[in-house]
């Protein structure tokens, strides 16, 4: 269970978060949603702990809190960290390396679907392998938590469908996952909820087959809907 | 998988499989794919897969061996009974969409005119 509570970020004086608080249980995967700079990515640093939230904010995952928290959770942002010469092979040895929970078997299977190729250079990839490494690399790790930051941009429609294809095929059973991005139609049939932020508040979090059963609506149009309703009715 | 934004998806899914049993893609008595290789097909998440499956189990149109996976019901009847209520279900809609603009008695050549126009293009193809 990821459980946050009372979550606020502040930096240089600029509010980001103000009070985030949602539960989510082991065994859903979340969208979360939100306009650009709503707040999604710092969300997703913060339970990463890659960056401090405000005193009195509390982030847990099946009861540990702090820097242990690290080793619950699987969250790969980006390569920035990798050299430029480093090969796909590299990074895959760098986590083996890393990280006693890698799944190498699912890292090959993984890299084998997605059509990867093991001996290019990381700084000759496209957008689109490189967000497919990404989330190969996340999910080749046996954790609690998977934080998925926008994991569709700048991917084509087909690499779109393939990495919702090694979500649903490859990650564990018992995972929660929270998943930011701006596709909602496309991953409203993957997703059991949804968390929509505004203005560093969450709206609300909300079962999506809920949503079409009590407001008869998608949740693209619920989206818009609150998004509206929270501006006063100006769109 | 694209879905109608006005259902839950679950029921969708449910009318699916119901549709792959009656063209008879999953046979009487033939187990039908995992939850997740159906997951990865659809795009649609375990949990979805799994209700729509339980709405089937409900209606006895899926029967669940433990241990073995799911199954279509060996009982013929049952899936012909389906079979025949979809049948009516689908044609009452069309009568209802069709007494927006037509009138009752002009109903029987307008099908006969339809059927006429499937089987041409059927015979082309």
């Amino acid at each position: 269970m990821l459980q946050v509570n009372n979550l606020h970020y502040t930096k240089s004086r600029h509010v980001i978060l103000r009070g985030i608080s949602f539960k989510i249980p082991t065994h859903r995967t979340v969208a979360l949603l939100g306009e650009n700079g709503v707040g999604k990515t710092t969300l997703m640093r913060l339970i990463a702990g890659l960056i401090e939230p405000n005193p009195h904010s509390d982030i847990m995952i099946d009861g540990v809190m702090g820097a242990k928290i690290k080793s619950k959770l699987s969250y790969v942002a980006t390569l920035d960290w990798a050299n430029n010469y480093d090969r796909v092979s590299d990074i895959v040895a760098y986590f083996k390396q890393g990280y006693p929970d890698f799944n190498e078997a699912r890292m090959d299977e993984l890299i084998k679907f997605m059509r990867i190729d093991r001996n290019r250079r990381i700084a000759k990839l496209s957008t689109g392998t490189i967000e497919k490494l990404l989330i190969a690399l996340t999910i080749s790790r046996d954790t609690a938590v998977y934080l998925l930051d926008e994991p569709f941009g700048g991917v084509d429609v087909l690499a779109r469908k393939k990495i919702m294809q090694s979500l649903l095929h490859w990650l564990p059973e018992d995972a929660t996952v929270l998943i930011s991005t701006h596709y909602i139609q496309e991953i409203e049939s993957l997703v059991d909820d949804a968390i929509i932020l505004k203005d560093g508040r969450l709206l609300t979090y909300q079962s999506v087959e809920n949503i079409r059963q009590t407001e008869g609506l998608s949740l693209e149009q619920y989206y818009t809907q609150l998004y509206i309703e929270d501006n006063g009715g100006r769109e | 998988m694209e879905f109608s934004s006005n259902q839950p998806i679950y029921l969708q899914v449910a009318t699916w499989l119901e549709q792959q049993i009656m063209e008879g893609k999953y046979q009487a008595g033939h187990k039908i794919p995992g939850v997740r290789d159906l997951a990865v097909t659809l795009i649609v998440s375990t949990r979805t897969v799994q209700n729509a499956i339980n709405q089937l189990v409900a209606n006895d149109l899926i029967v669940t061996k433990r241990g073995q996976g799911n199954f279509v019901t060996e009982d013929l009847t049952k899936i012909n009974v389906i079979k025949a209520d979809k049948k009516i279900a689908i044609t009452q809609k069309y009568i209802d969409n069709v007494m927006h603009v037509a009138e009752v008695n002009e109903i029987p050549e307008l099908v006969a005119h339809a059927i006429a126009a499937y089987d041409a293009q059927n015979r082309e193809a």
